[in-house]
């Protein structure tokens, strides 16, 4: 993995964990469906049925996968599952896949309800995405970068630019989202993860059990400068007199926030 | 001899086309590029328009003394970058102030010939989902089958008024000072 593909991951789980945390939803007692067609012999599947708008499981969004910001081991307190008594099942019985919010057994148990932590607001990487996320939505955007030596010798200064988009769902929201973000990043740092074995999510959506937390060596600190917040209002989003009934509209409640992310690199 | 900063906004109010083309090659580039020849609304047909509000703008944002020469290019407010829009401006500055800041999602341009509106600089063109399009386009008699708009889903450019390149100007400023002092 390369290092701005790296760059790009600690941000997003920065902005995960230490910044949007703030924005967690418990969604209580969700009925789990056994899904016959996932489930083979000795892996048996069920799927939480949310009827969260927007869904605990969109795009960007998903389960709670660890306790606080810098942990290493799966969560123990976002995540409890019932039988169908209401009694605990112990987490060692099952797996979870914390994209597709499922639960995977082997059998031993029989789960019936999911309490489970997610995450609000989704967090997508491409404009793409935006729409089907639906709002909450912060697009991270990492989009230019022009490396510079900054000193005599070996040594590079890697500045990336970048923005994150926000599309709210009303305007409270949209204002507290950008000034929490806005202060989440300006005058701060935040940690330039290795990824030695890998994200903290396996390609399955379970936890990665193999992940560990290591900092790149000499370059442990992205910092942020020139962090600049606007509010954007497509100027032919306005409609010319009342009788039109508005639909939602992703365009309505928007803002951005625009930065430059560097460290430097020594030889 | 007239004062240096009598100089200088001779000077760069002579040479302030420089400034203009940049800006003009960036929305040819970045922007007509990307238009739909069909459409009766799209951004060709707004460029003069965008090029005498890029001349304005930078003549009215200009600052200098006698040290220095502070440029500024387009309004913040005519083009809607901001969380108030100047009401009077003109459906070409709103369809470009809206292509430049992106919008996500899928609509349909609805323009002055089609709200009955007068056209050109208290026009009312604006966009709609595609979903709601269809649902009034019959109560309105517009056309229910009319293309979605091709910068549906465009991801803006952020930094079009950026890191214009100014050297030509830079350098027509020094060459012209350089005449004045020999004089």
């Amino acid at each position: 993995m390369k290092q701005f593909r790296k760059e790009d991951l600690s941000l997003h789980h920065f902005l995960k964990f230490s910044i949007l945390t703030e924005y967690g939803e418990t969604d209580y007692t969700v009925p789990l469906e056994f899904v016959p067609d996932a489930s083979t012999t000795g892996s048996y599947v069920y799927q939480a049925i949310s009827t969260r708008i927007p869904s605990p499981t969109s795009l960007g969004r998903g389960w709670v996968y660890l306790d606080a910001y810098g942990d290493v081991l799966e969560q123990q307190t976002m995540v409890t599952v019932y039988d169908e008594f209401s009694a605990i099942i112990s987490g060692t019985n099952y797996l979870i896949d914390y994209v597709d919010g499922r639960i995977i057994t082997s059998g031993t148990v029989t789960p019936s309800t999911v309490t489970y932590k997610y995450f609000y607001v989704s967090l997508t990487n491409d404009w793409e995405d935006i729409e089907t996320a639906g709002a909450p939505v912060v697009s991270v955007i990492l989009d230019s970068y022009e490396k510079e030596g900054f000193q005599l010798g070996g040594g590079e200064r890697i500045p990336r630019r970048g923005h994150l988009q926000i599309f709210a769902t009303n305007q409270a929201e949209r204002d507290d989202l950008l000034e929490l973000l806005y202060d989440g990043i300006n005058q701060k740092c935040c940690p330039n993860q290795n990824w030695t074995h890998g994200s903290v999510i396996d390609w399955n959506g379970t936890f990665n059990e193999s992940y560990v937390y290591e900092l790149l060596q000499y370059r442990s600190s992205l910092r942020f400068e020139n962090v600049r917040a606007r509010i954007i209002y497509p100027p032919l989003l306005r409609v010319p007199s009342n009788d039109y009934i508005m639909l939602d509209d992703l365009n309505r409640y928007r803002a951005r926030i625009d930065f430059d992310m560097y460290h430097y690199k020594e030889y | 001899m007239k004062g240096i900063r009598q100089l200088l906004e001779i000077v760069v109010r002579k040479e302030i086309d420089l400034v203009v083309k940049k800006v003009m090659k960036r929305f040819d580039e970045e922007i007509l590029d990307k238009e739909d020849p069909d459409d009766p609304a799209r951004p060709s047909v707004c460029r003069d328009e965008f090029e005498q509000f890029v001349r304005k703008t930078i003549l009215d944002n200009l600052k200098i003394t006698d040290t220095s020469v502070e440029i500024g290019v387009g309004d913040d407010r005519k083009l809607g970058f901001g969380e108030e829009l100047d009401e009077d401006t003109t459906s070409c500055l709103k369809i470009i102030g809206t292509i430049i800041q992106g919008i996500s999602g899928i609509y349909v341009l609805v323009t002055d010939d089609m709200t009955g509106q007068p056209e050109g600089r208290f026009g009312k063109a604006f966009i709609m989902p595609v979903e709601q399009y269809r649902l009034e386009a019959p109560s309105k008699g517009w056309d229910p089958n009319k293309p979605i708009w091709r910068f549906s889903g465009f991801p803006g450019i952020p930094d079009f008024f950026a890191g214009l390149d100014l050297k030509e100007l830079v350098k027509k400023i020094v060459e012209s000072m350089g005449e004045a002092l020999k004089k």
